[in-house]
């Protein structure tokens, strides 16, 4: 469970203990925390794969939904499909990371993650690419999905926006 | 709903442990420190305790059975609760229900934590210390990994809260300066506040070191040791005690378990509907409030429960921050000991024990909310998504 606990240390901070070096992130192969695959979440993966996003379907009442469940959320059916989407969405809201959490990203600082409410409906978390010098983003901009593998592992959806050069 | 509660229990006793950096402390021992000196206040041998509801860190496994171990306690009736911030007030919530079902007479709730001792004995701790809250940010581990994509840690969550406040509502970083600034105010008049010997311009402000925008360092709450407790009786056994008694004149529970990322939760929070119980049980509204004592994680969270909680209209927390209302002598003084932001985090539970004083007007006139007579104090935890109310007044 995510937690609301306090996170600052002001002395920590100005002492600059808290971030990890800079310099650890040039150690090759460098990736972030993969996804553990499920039996929920292996269709999304598989499809990732192909270059397309799916989510799945309510076989009784039509809803798209996300994560991944074995129940609707909606109508409590257990009966889905998986259907590919247009990948389409917008920017729900979005943070821009300034402090490294985890070595992968330090190239990367600062970088932002976004929540996409997808066209179907969904939101999902995301973090958007291509943004370039360009910082007049803002809710409700909208997205499309760009596939990224990690090193030779899966692939990652990520987002970038739709009228990005 | 719960009206006929209404009045009928109350605070009997309110401590704390030190408060800050306390090296080689433990949650156990700062637990105990609280609860003794709540016992004191309370003018009660620890035999006249039959109920322990408290809450350590996520990590220990039963930490009330060992809070009664080391008091050397036989309990009616006891448990760890696990909402996050929103546990602290539920302890209350549920001391009460404890009570009138017959399981006790008189409960001990508290809660405690040693967030900055246990990241500072050791490098080895604080990374350890650092992945764990890394590995919390996962929305739905079994299911998809938001770490996947850089999102780690409690501040991204609550900043995807505040750019969306800021967007639809026009609320701004200098607002969310406000706040910071009037609590820092109110722990520089509190003694024991981590952050009481260090002043903050808006300036200083401005230039904090960003975290994860639209959050800088002053937006987040401390890491801090602290614990806190309350006894809760009932008001007839109340009236033999040594402190004049605090009613609990309200309390509500609601929790958004849809989550973070449905609907509008994260700018219209369950403190809606969780503060619209407590009202309806205590008979009172948001202008009948003296003191506001608000879970302050971050800036923002406080902003939006100053509308959630109907202090002014949505959209609108910005400006009434900004319009000095908070600070003691405005209109609505809020985090009178400095709040989660500058006295300590101690997930709420310092957020009651302050209520509490006020409305016994513990404190000179530096300190005290002259006219207090109600007030109101809040918890949030699971990001969030469950909220807790409670409303105090006096006798």
């Amino acid at each position: 469970m995510p937690s609301c606990g306090g996170e600052r240390d002001e002395r920590e901070f100005e002492r600059g203990l808290v971030d990890l070096k800079i310099e650890d992130a040039s150690e090759e192969a460098l990736l972030p925390p993969l996804p553990q695959i499920t039996e929920e979440t292996r269709p999304f993966w598989e499809s990732c794969e192909k270059g397309v996003l799916s989510l799945q379907r309510c076989a009784s009442c039509s809803q798209f939904r996300f994560p991944p469940s074995v129940i609707c959320p909606n109508c409590a059916s257990m009966d889905h499909s998986w259907e590919p989407v247009s990948g389409l969405g917008t920017v729900f809201s979005f943070v821009t990371f300034k402090r490294l959490y985890h070595k992968a990203f330090a190239s990367l600082l600062p970088y932002v993650v976004a929540v996409v409410e997808l066209s179907e409906g969904p939101r999902m978390v995301s973090r958007l690419v291509a943004l370039g010098e360009d910082d007049s983003l803002k809710c409700g901009a909208p997205v499309k999905v760009r596939f990224e593998r990690q090193g030779n592992e899966l692939m990652l959806p990520l987002f970038e926006l739709v009228d990005a050069k | 709903m719960n009206a006929e509660l209404r009045d009928r229990y109350a605070i009997v006793g309110v401590g704390q442990s030190r408060l800050g950096e306390v090296p080689g402390s433990t949650a156990l021992s700062l637990m105990v420190e609280a609860a003794v000196s709540a016992m004191d206040d309370a003018g009660l041998e620890k035999i006249g305790i039959d109920g322990i509801i408290c809450r350590g860190p996520d990590d220990m496994y039963g930490f009330h059975q060992q809070v009664g171990q080391l008091l050397g306690l036989d309990v009616g009736f006891s448990t760890t609760l696990d909402n996050g911030g929103a546990s602290q007030i539920l302890s209350i919530i549920l001391a009460v229900s404890a009570i009138e079902a017959g399981l006790c007479n008189t409960v001990l709730c508290g809660y405690a934590r040693d967030a900055w001792s246990r990241t500072h004995h050791s490098e080895e701790a604080r990374m350890s210390q650092r992945a764990s809250g890394a590995a919390q940010s996962q929305h739905a581990r079994d299911s998809y990994s938001s770490e996947s994509f850089g999102l780690f840690g409690a501040p991204a969550m609550h900043a995807f809260g505040a750019r969306r406040h800021m967007d639809l509502y026009g609320t701004t970083k200098d607002q969310l300066g406000a706040i910071a600034i009037a609590f820092r105010e109110h722990a520089r008049r509190n003694p024991l506040a981590q952050m009481h010997a260090r002043e903050l311009t808006l300036d200083e402000y401005r230039a904090g070191r960003p975290i994860v925008e639209p959050f800088n360092l002053y937006d987040c709450s401390l890491r801090t040791d602290a614990a806190g407790a309350v006894i809760v009786t009932s008001l007839e056994r109340a009236r033999d005690l040594r402190k004049e008694p605090v009613r609990i004149s309200g309390f509500g529970t609601h929790n958004n378990t849809s989550g973070w990322f449905h609907d509008e939760n994260m700018t219209s929070t369950a403190a809606i509907q969780s503060s619209k119980k407590a009202y309806s049980m205590a008979g009172l509204g948001p202008s009948d409030i003296d003191v506001f004592e608000v879970y302050d994680c971050f800036t923002y969270m406080a902003l939006v429960q100053l509308e959630d909680y109907g202090f002014c209209q949505k959209g609108e927390g910005g400006p009434f921050a900004e319009s000095g209302a908070l600070r003691l002598g405005g209109a609505l003084p809020t985090n009178t000991a400095g709040g989660q932001l500058s006295e300590g985090h101690a997930e709420g539970m310092l957020q009651v024990v302050e209520a509490a004083r006020q409305i016994r007007h513990d404190y000179g006139p530096d300190r005290q909310v002259g006219n207090a007579e109600v007030a109101v104090a809040s918890g949030h935890g699971g990001n969030t998504v469950c909220h807790s109310s409670l409303i105090l007044t006096s006798t």
